[in-house]
């Protein structure tokens, strides 16, 4: 009998990979609502241009190694939705579109394609971006003024700063912690709508596409660096909120830390995995040159996942270093 | 005669797999460090190949003369003497050739002395193989370490919007070409062109004697 | 003074990592990976002559011209410090150690101590104005660095040679891309250039 090394994720138990990928999609999905209903088609035409990007990046590089499409065509749906998610709406359309690229022919194919990633591909795309062309990426429009988006095209609309990078200043922002679990706030077009992340973040908890664990791990110890070391003059409890809420912390919480692929394998690896992660994001908050660090951190700790996998392993004893 | 240009034709073959076929930046994973945190212009491209050459060149050839005559152990430390002693003279010679090069790449140009090509060229290959063999040898890794640096150079200069392409008009320009992730990336995609067309050569070679035997 | 050590060590490891944000010693470094028994002795060694290097950096530094052709003389002072550094060592080595460590330890010596990432310190001592004690956290913070990046690596490798890999990426050019996206990542320290 031969055994082979299967690609993660390694899924047991009534899901499957596919109904994993599709609830993603459908949270992802979940997301745009909002922002559809008030701006017009143009969330929808910045996401759509994102995911045909990395759909036909996709199909070229196989088309280049002489190989088909496959089922997990999925996987870079999800990848090209939620690129956009991580950056403003006010962003001209080639920024998601370079960001989806890269994510699938730098971070994705060259590996071997889905389950072979040994980095978020979407963070990597969003990084990409954001030491390229910084100031598109961390410019906002202000959400409580008059802003029109057409579908395709420049917008009109002001600027603001966002409550991340206030922060980033050692400020406090004017808006209240409560008032910014409505979303009205400027910042990345998926990563304010705090009520509805939580939701998704239940859904995929409950239909098994993300492991609850690296979540509450992740934010367990973001929250206690933002208490212990507030960035601000502040209670420990008004800095947790804040640090949680503002930028893409909440968003890559739910979405992105929870990747099966890039994620240890084992439940005490996850657990470390999300606080290491956790913390490293409050540390480029604290130390990096951006107001924003949560894809960055989610690169460390992805190479750091299968160092983490190995040290569960061989503290329990078990035979051999991560495959 | 007929020995003249069987070591003539040796010394083109190991010429030729220095700089491309077995080319140590690519297929080596040597002295990538300068290619990443200062070949994000042409002129520094070029600053470091006259430095290159001017460093490695030399050193091998005194290398050859001398490395045998000393304990292996010493050779490591002979190799950074020499180079030192050399830099100099490279340095002078950049300069002049190039005004101005070596205060622009800084650090980079004083870490040329360790280049971990030029190190394990005149440290392994130098005192065990004949001066001809020695100066191909390192007259390729020189060509080879060049191409590299313009290549990695020209793309990063692109990039940076140092150098406009006619196709490319009116796209934005981006920044962080000139950090050395981005010369990580570029020479990734550089090193998987080159394993594709050594994979496609030996495909080729098999091919040929497969056709001549009987 | 513990303090500072400390602080200057963590950002050696962090926001100034020599190797992930200024690309140096990763030749070293995807070699050390590749024996991964002998990371622990390779990360100590380039630990102790980063050490060495940064001393002598601090010693020879305010002796030495920073600019022009006499400029050129400080780089090869400090890559004649640490060739001496090495055959001090080895000989060092040779008489503490038994016969059995000394025989695994010496192939290590000469890779450990000429890279860049030992021949880097003296240049940083200056450029981030290191006093003695902040300079010596930043050796030990960088010796750290080379340990973090040659287990990382250890592991990556594995990923880097797997069946569904395009043929033309694996093995080294995987490995390279790796780097690239782990320095990128990095990058978001800085932001710019650091060194």
């Amino acid at each position: 009998m031969t055994l082979t090394n299967a690609a993660p994720p390694y899924v047991k138990s009534e899901f499957t990979v596919s109904s994993m990928m599709h609830s993603m999609l459908a949270a992802l999905l979940a997301l745009l609502v909002i922002p559809v209903a008030h701006y017009g088609l143009r969330p929808l035409v910045a996401a759509g241009a994102s995911v045909l990007t990395a759909l036909l990046c996709r199909i070229l590089f196989r088309l280049f190694r002489g190989k088909g499409g496959s089922v997990s065509e999925a996987s870079v749906l999800v990848t090209g939705l939620m690129v956009p998610m991580l950056l403003p709406l006010n962003t001209p359309l080639w920024l998601p579109c370079t960001a989806s690229a890269f994510a699938v022919l730098v971070a994705l194919e060259p590996f071997g394609g889905f389950g072979r990633n040994p980095f978020n591909p979407a963070a990597a795309g969003v990084a990409f971006v954001s030491l390229c062309w910084p100031k598109r990426v961390f410019s906002y429009f202000d959400p409580s003024q008059p802003a029109s988006f057409p579908a395709f095209g420049a917008g009109v609309f002001h600027v603001a700063q966002s409550p991340a990078e206030i922060l980033k200043q050692g400020f406090k922002p004017e808006i209240l912690p409560l008032d910014m679990l409505w979303g009205n706030f400027p910042g990345p077009l998926g990563s304010t709508l705090i009520l509805v992340i939580g939701a998704c973040g239940l859904l995929l908890f409950l239909t098994g596409a993300g492991k609850a664990e690296t979540t509450l791990c992740f934010l367990g110890a973001a929250a206690l660096i933002a208490a212990a070391f507030p960035r601000i003059l502040c209670s420990p409890l008004t800095s947790v909120k804040y640090e949680i809420m503002s930028g893409s912390l909440l968003f890559c919480s739910v979405f992105m830390v929870t990747d099966p692929v890039t994620s240890p394998r084992t439940f005490p690896g996850r657990c470390l995995y999300g606080a290491f992660a956790g913390a490293m994001t409050m540390a480029f908050r604290w130390f990096g040159a951006y107001e924003q660090g949560a894809c960055f951190a989610l690169l460390v700790a992805n190479a750091a996942a299968p160092v983490i996998d190995s040290a569960v392993f061989r503290l329990r004893g078990w035979e051999g270093a991560a495959a | 005669m007929k020995k003249n240009r069987l070591l003539l034709r040796g010394a083109v073959q190991i010429f030729l797999n220095g700089m491309l076929f077995r080319n140590p930046v690519l297929v080596g994973a040597l002295g990538m460090y300068p290619i990443a945190a200062a070949a994000w212009n042409l002129k520094n491209a070029a600053a470091l190949s006259v430095l290159f050459l001017a460093l490695s060149l030399p050193s091998s050839l005194v290398l050859c003369l001398l490395g045998m005559l000393v304990p292996r152990w010493f050779r490591p430390a002979l190799v950074l003497l020499v180079s030192a002693a050399f830099y100099v003279p490279a340095g002078r010679l950049a300069d002049l050739l190039i005004p101005g090069s070596v205060s622009a790449l800084g650090m980079v140009a004083g870490l040329m002395i360790c280049n971990s090509i030029l190190f394990s060229r005149a440290e392994e290959y130098a005192p065990e193989h004949v001066a001809v063999a020695v100066a191909a040898d390192s007259l390729g890794c020189s060509a080879g370490f060049a191409l590299v640096a313009f290549l990695a150079a020209l793309v990063r200069s692109v990039w940076l919007g140092k150098i406009s392409l006619p196709f490319a008009a009116g796209f934005p320009a981006g920044r962080a070409a000139d950090l050395p992730f981005a010369g990580f990336l570029l020479l990734g995609f550089l090193a998987a062109f080159l394993q594709w067309g050594n994979r496609l050569r030996a495909r080729h070679h098999a091919e040929r004697i497969r056709r001549r035997m009987p | 003074m513990f303090i500072r050590l400390l602080l200057t060590a963590f950002a050696a490891v962090g926001a100034e990592n020599l190797l992930f944000t200024g690309g140096a010693g990763f030749s070293r470094a995807l070699r050390c990976a590749q024996r991964p028994d002998t990371v622990g002795i390779y990360a100590l060694l380039v630990t102790w002559f980063t050490l060495l290097s940064m001393f002598a950096g601090v010693w020879l530094d305010p002796l030495l011209p920073v600019s022009g052709n006499a400029g050129l003389v400080r780089a090869s002072c400090f890559a004649a410090v640490a060739a001496a550094a090495y055959a001090v060592t080895f000989v060092l080595l040779r008489i503490v150690l038994p016969a059995c460590a000394e025989e695994k330890i010496a192939p290590l010596l000469a890779p450990a101590a000429v890279n860049t990432v030992v021949l880097a310190m003296p240049y940083l001592r200056r450029s981030f104005s290191l006093d003695p004690v902040q300079a010596a956290g930043y050796a030990l913070g960088t010796g750290a660095a080379f340990y973090l990046a040659s287990v990382v690596l250890s592991h990556a490798l594995a990923v880097c040679r797997n069946p569904d890999m395009p043929q033309a990426f694996r093995g080294l050019p995987a490995s390279i891309l790796y780097l690239g996206i782990l320095s990128m990542a990095f990058a978001g320290f800085a932001g710019g250039r650091v060194f």
